[in-house]
């Protein structure tokens, strides 16, 4: 057989395979591999990690600028830690006038449990926004797990493996999350840009957004617990012919400095599959 | 290269692309690591070794990130084919040649994966700012170190392919 026709063989058999794993992706036999390969990958991806930053500390400014950039960032921590704070205290506030005592945000999710996971890796692809974690189903974390820091909601668990899950950050551009104003109490979607922000789509025309106001998650949908602190709004883009408002939204989380995360394992998204089975079974049996 | 070899340096190549080389990014774009070291091989290489290498490279950079395994294997694929059946010859006599063969190869690959993302997987990309924001940046990361990375598995391949003289 000839060099050229050996190598189209080649290339055939290879693409064919590559197509039959794509294809089966929902199966539970590429998760097996997945958790083999990942298990001796992790350390050495947690250690390469740590390297990393630690030689991004060495190479820092000289020493005197080191240390007022140090305090620096802890004042803007501190800052970003009480702003937090003040959006809590005034949800609770807002809740305990409006809603005459039901539950504050506190007793809604004491239930709630929580798994801390170390950023280990990021996405090797560019044009998305994903980490990987060193916890996975052995840990409780599940498919559709909240991953939160202190500064605020950072994604969703995506995939998970026996001993990592894969976390989809809010700024990859899939992304899409119900959300609130806090100021404004309108309602829309917070969704992620490829450039590393976030863009508060279908506000209601009638909202009066105004920049400074803090964009909390709503709860709507069940993917997400409400109230946690997803950003500020930086400018607002408003047009009379359009049917929606929109807002440009600094996330408080700084995506490319995550370290540690917290995953809420106790929250249970809500089911919407049912939706989509009475959608495709044309509606037919509707309550 | 060998599996002995060539699977530590790819599994390597791989973590560095999902630890280090993210801390490096302008704007969106990073080293394609994994990308570079399979054109190299199969501008080097006359067997079917940038294949299996293009094949087993895609699925070690599927299993950090967030895409369905092996859609950078097929767009790895036909690119590892294409530069496979040049002569090898040719990358070592100008400078030039193998610059622009890596503008145009990495070029290639992002773009193939570009609409494997949008077809495959219904992701919402914007076609404008992802060639902006990140194949453009990438591309001229890979350009810079292809150079590098040829001329290292340049000697080793010499090393395990000694090159044969008629007498």
């Amino acid at each position: 057989m000839r060099r050229e026709n050996r190598w189209l063989v080649t290339l055939g058999t290879l693409l064919i395979v590559t197509v039959l794993i794509i294809a089966g992706r929902q199966s539970g036999f590429l998760r097996i591999i997945q958790t083999a390969v990942m298990a001796p990958l992790k350390p050495a991806a947690g250690l390469l990690t740590g390297g990393t930053e630690a030689v991004e500390k060495l190479t820092e400014d000289p020493a005197d600028y080191a240390d007022l950039e140090e305090k620096t960032l802890e004042l803007e921590r501190l800052v970003a830690e009480m702003q937090v704070e003040i959006v809590r205290l005034r949800e609770i506030e807002q809740d305990y006038y409006r809603l005459s005592g039901i539950l504050n945000y506190a007793s809604e999710n004491a239930d709630q449990s929580f798994v801390t996971a170390d950023v280990i890796a990021r996405d090797t692809s560019s044009y998305l926004r994903w980490v990987i974690v060193n916890r996975g189903t052995r840990d409780g974390v599940q498919v559709g797990n909240p991953a939160i820091s202190d500064l605020g909601l950072v994604g969703r668990v995506e995939s998970v493996a026996a001993n990592a899950a894969w976390i989809r950050l809010t700024n990859d551009p899939e992304s899409a999350i119900n959300a609130r104003l806090q100021t404004a109490r309108a309602e829309g979607t917070v969704v992620g840009q490829l450039q590393g922000g976030l863009r508060m789509e279908l506000i209601p025309q009638e909202a009066l957004v105004e920049p400074g106001d803090l964009v909390l998650t709503s709860g709507l949908g069940g993917t997400f617990p409400a109230n946690i602190v997803i950003g500020q709004v930086t400018s607002v883009r408003r047009q009379q012919a359009d049917l929606f408002q929109s807002a440009e939204v600094r996330p408080t989380v700084d995506y490319d400095n995550l370290r540690i995360v917290s995953i809420i394992t106790g929250f249970e998204p809500v089911d919407l599959t049912t939706f989509d089975e009475f959608i495709e079974g044309g509606g037919e049996g509707a309550p | 290269m060998s599996l002995q070899l060539g699977l530590p340096l790819f599994i390597v190549a791989v973590l560095l692309q999902a630890t280090v080389l993210p801390h490096l990014r302008v704007y969106g774009g990073q080293p394609d690591l994994v990308v570079l070291l399979v054109l190299a091989w199969s501008t080097l290489d006359q067997e079917q070794e940038g294949l299996a290498w293009a094949f087993v490279g895609g699925l070690l950079l599927d299993l950090f990130s967030g895409t369905p395994l092996g859609v950078s294997s097929l767009a790895l694929l036909p690119l590892a084919y294409l530069i496979g059946l040049l002569e090898a010859q040719v990358y070592r006599a100008s400078l030039l040649l193998p610059l622009l063969l890596t503008a145009v190869g990495a070029t290639a690959y992002h773009v193939i994966y570009m609409l494997l993302l949008r077809f495959l997987t219904d992701y919402p990309l914007s076609w404008s700012v992802s060639f902006g924001y990140v194949t453009l940046p990438s591309v001229l990361f890979d350009v810079v170190l292809f150079i590098p990375i040829l001329r290292l598995l340049a000697h080793w391949h010499d090393r395990l392919h000694p090159r044969q003289v008629k007498i």
